[in-house]
């Protein structure tokens, strides 16, 4: 098991062309950048593709990354976020919330009281981890990759908001937005 | 009543495919050796073309020295030192003002350049044509 840091493991890469540095790279953060990427897509098979796309770009830009300006984690994540994104794109699978009006206001978020924030944990508790993922399918994009890079990577909204190139106000009314989608929609599921 | 899961639970994280880490490395060595193939071609052609300009620049540098005169008043060296020595100003001046500047400067960029394609190609060749550990 290599102890090295991340950022040892890129020095190592990058300084000694240590290939087995930046392999362990990849077996550290695979499950993550697959995560996101399945979750994101909807599809197995195309999450493989886009891990696999993701990494490549990520071995080709490796000499740009700045231990600085953020996490390796992050830095990957952003790039499979960017991947994900070009994908739906070329497939035209940008799917959107059926209350989603054309200026980009939900008509039922906004509607809806949210008298305070309730954590995840006091969220509906729902039958199916696979009724979640239907429900995700519903989100904008840009929703939908809040409540992953959070709920699955395990990132803090300021992360999130340093990728994203937004302001943590931002991603968290992101992420308040998309919880109160999933909720009308799986309370909608229950009855 | 089937158990439910919290928010956390549902979107933890999912176990990739056993296959995927060696596909992963297998796609970017791939692509590794096609871009030191690339730049073996590259640069393999550089230092071809340097080489062949190397000869006729070598030839043409020897003529210029003996035609400019420099050979003459190098050898002034061996011949004459005590007139070097005495006027080693004027002989310096002499030997700059008839160095074949041009073909002197041709043949330094022909050499510099067929070994700096050498030195860079080898690396490449190597990544491209020999057989790499597996690091799976």
């Amino acid at each position: 098991m290599d102890e090295r840091t991340d950022e040892e493991l890129i020095v190592a890469y990058c300084d000694d062309a240590d290939e087995a540095a930046f392999a362990e790279l990849v077996r550290r953060h695979l499950g993550t950048v697959y995560s996101f990427a399945v979750r994101f897509v909807g599809n197995e098979h195309e999450a493989e593709d886009i891990t696999q796309e993701t990494f490549l770009k990520a071995w080709k830009s490796i000499a740009n990354y700045r231990v600085e300006a953020s996490r390796f984690k992050t830095w990957v994540l952003r790039i499979a976020r960017n991947t994900s994104i070009d994908y739906l794109r070329k497939k035209k699978h940008i799917v959107f919330s059926e209350f989603d009006t054309d200026a980009g206001q939900n008509v039922l978020t906004e509607t809806v009281p949210d008298t305070n924030d309730l954590p995840d944990e006091l969220f509906a508790r729902v039958q199916d981890a696979e009724v979640v993922a239907r429900a995700l399918d519903t989100l904008q994009p840009k929703f939908k990759e809040v409540l992953l890079l959070h709920y699955t990577n395990h990132l803090t909204f300021d992360e999130i908001g340093l990728m994203l190139e937004e302001s943590p106000n931002t991603v968290k009314s992101r992420h308040r937005r998309a919880l109160q989608t999933l909720r009308v929609y799986l309370k909608d599921y229950e009855h | 009543m089937k158990d439910k899961v919290t928010l956390h639970e549902a979107l933890s994280d999912m176990e990739p495919p056993s296959s995927l880490y060696a596909a992963t490395l297998a796609r970017i060595a791939f692509m590794r050796r096609r871009a030191a193939m690339v730049r073996t071609l590259l640069l393999g052609g550089f230092a071809f073309l340097s080489g062949a300009i190397f000869v006729p620049s070598l030839a043409y540098a020897v003529q210029e020295f003996h035609a400019s005169g420099f050979y003459d008043y190098a050898t002034l060296l061996i011949s004459d030192r005590g007139l070097v020595l005495t006027f080693w100003r004027e002989f310096v001046l002499s030997l700059l003002d008839s160095l074949p500047s041009f073909a002197v400067l041709l043949l330094l960029a022909t050499s510099v350049a067929f070994i700096w394609s050498l030195r860079r190609m080898v690396p490449n060749a190597r990544v491209a044509f020999m057989q790499l550990p597996s690091n799976a």
